[in-house]
């Protein structure tokens, strides 16, 4: 629900128009650090669009049109997950001995070889985008930060840009060198608990999952706390300049004055309207870079949430519970893309809202 | 950040052994035996890094967290500055050739601004074809309204 409640908020920090400029956008170096894929999903570059939602949702189209496989990949797991748990709920009704433990061994074995394959490749697709977004970070930022200096907020977009690197790759390396190193920790101890059939394992599984889940929240919290402070800080030190410019003008011959008058005016003028621009582009380049990829491991999250639903109906409870951890692994990778994605974001966003 | 990894896995790894032999030993004894046994290795090794914490390994830590930036506050500051010092040149230009228009003459300005934080006019070359009439109420506008000297107003 709090999750639900701040991309409501980033959202309507969003609602701003896209106004038109004499001054040419700089797509070519804003695509750059972008992947083919990515810059498909893009609407075309134009600084006259029509409106910031009408972009985002052709990019969510056709990020939801790229999803469409994966649909079918989670079905056909979720389909052998409850063949494996209803064969063993079957073979649990028979007369053999020892059937509880073999059964605990072989349907955890089971459903941990049919989900493997999946979880890989939603790692590896989290990983893969973790390392898109900071390399277009380093290209994106240094571009916004300037022309947001140049807008007039130059002691703001100094310490905005700096925090915004900073807290990025210190999320992504905490996400690439340890949480899912923890995930994967996570998913053994599941498996072992179900295999073994004994609880010994769970509060240390549970204190990894409560590691993977509070260090996000923190590394986000903390990073709303610097914007926040530095917005204070840095608007008050903006707004200091503004007025010792103008006092220095105002001591000037009135043309000279005029003429730094008007230079400055024509620079902050040029320097808002193109630091909308490159925002708003900046913003959709992100959406395209972490929409697809998100929708990927989401749609996964949710079909494993349905079969561990609709197995609990068949399914031992070892097994349901092994589901059930399976899915909760997913939900923290699907928190890590969505962190990262976020913090870029509302990097973003407060670079964009300096006046 | 891997000896943090390092550390959880170490420690993880001593339970999840505790684990396996508790489960595989069946006599209550042997059990109870083992149970204090691994206790002891957990505690042991949950304790090893902790005993090596000191003031030189905080230091490193934060010094690992250093990160490059590609842009700075002087970074930022001087392109703001050099971008304002390009339009205030080519606003004084701009100034000057209205004012030869509007007085009949036409010619191509080219200032130079000083270097201070407000840059401002600092010379000028004034290049076409004018009258000593038109010559002299130009100068006399450089001097008074931009405060550019005589002998810093070069005519070609």
């Amino acid at each position: 629900m709090r999750k639900l409640l701040i991309i409501i908020l980033v959202l309507l920090l969003l609602c701003c128009k896209v106004s038109a400029s004499d001054e040419e956008l700089p797509t070519e170096d804003l695509t750059e650090g972008l992947s083919d894929s990515a810059i498909e999903l893009l609407p075309d570059p134009t600084v006259d669009s029509p409106s910031f939602w009408d972009d985002m949702k052709e990019v969510i189209q056709n990020s939801l049109k790229g999803s469409f496989g994966s649909v079918r990949e989670g079905l056909r797991l979720c389909g052998i997950l409850l063949c494996i748990m209803t064969l063993c709920s079957v073979i649990h009704l028979t007369d053999l001995q020892n059937k509880e433990s073999i059964l605990n061994v072989v349907g955890a074995l089971g459903i941990c070889t049919a989900i493997t394959g999946t979880l890989q490749s939603m790692i590896s697709l989290s990983t893969g985008l973790l390392e898109e977004m900071s390399t277009y970070g380093s290209v994106l930022l240094p571009a916004l930060s300037s022309v947001v200096a140049m807008s007039g907020g130059i002691s703001s977009a100094g310490a905005l840009y700096a925090g915004t690197v900073i807290f990025s790759q210190i999320l992504l390396q905490l996400i690439t060198k340890l949480l899912i190193p923890l995930v994967y920790i996570y998913l053994t101890m599941a498996t072992a608990e179900a295999a073994l059939g004994n609880e010994m394992l769970s509060e240390l599984r549970e204190f990894v999952g409560w590691l993977i889940t509070k260090s996000l929240r923190l590394m986000l919290y903390l990073f709303l706390a610097f914007t926040t402070i530095t917005g204070v800080i840095g608007s008050t030190a903006d707004a200091a300049a503004v007025k010792a410019t103008k006092a220095a003008v105002s001591g000037m011959i009135p043309v000279v004055g005029s003429i730094l008058s008007d230079a400055s005016d024509t620079l902050l003028s040029g320097a808002a309207l193109m630091k909308n621009s490159v925002g708003v582009f900046g913003m959709l380049a992100v959406m395209a870079i972490c929409l697809l990829p998100i929708m990927k491991v989401g749609v996964q999250y949710l079909l494993l949430k349905i079969t561990t639903a609709v197995g609990g109906t068949v399914g031992l409870p070892a097994h349901v519970k092994l589901l059930k951890e399976f899915s909760k692994a997913m939900g923290f990778l699907l928190a890590m893309c969505a962190s990262a994605a976020l913090l870029l974001l509302l990097g973003i966003i407060c670079l964009m809202r300096v006046t | 950040m891997e000896q943090i990894r390092t550390y959880i896995l170490s420690v993880i790894a001593v339970c999840m052994l505790s684990v396996v032999c508790l489960h595989l030993a069946k006599l209550p004894r042997i059990k109870a035996v083992l149970r204090f046994v691994t206790g002891l290795l957990v505690l042991l090794v949950a304790a090893s890094a902790l005993l090596d914490l000191d003031e030189k390994r905080f230091g490193q830590i934060a010094d690992a967290l250093e990160i490059p930036l590609q842009l700075d506050q002087a970074d930022l500051e001087q392109d703001v500055q050099s971008k304002l010092a390009s339009h205030v040149v080519d606003t004084a230009e701009a100034y000057i050739e209205r004012y030869a228009s509007e007085h009949g003459a036409t010619i191509q300005a080219k200032v130079s601004i000083t270097q201070e934080q407000y840059p401002v006019p600092y010379s000028v070359t004034l290049i076409g074809i004018v009258t000593p009439e038109q010559k002299a109420e130009l100068s006399q506008y450089l001097y008074h309204s931009l405060n550019i000297p005589y002998e810093r107003q070069v005519w070609k």
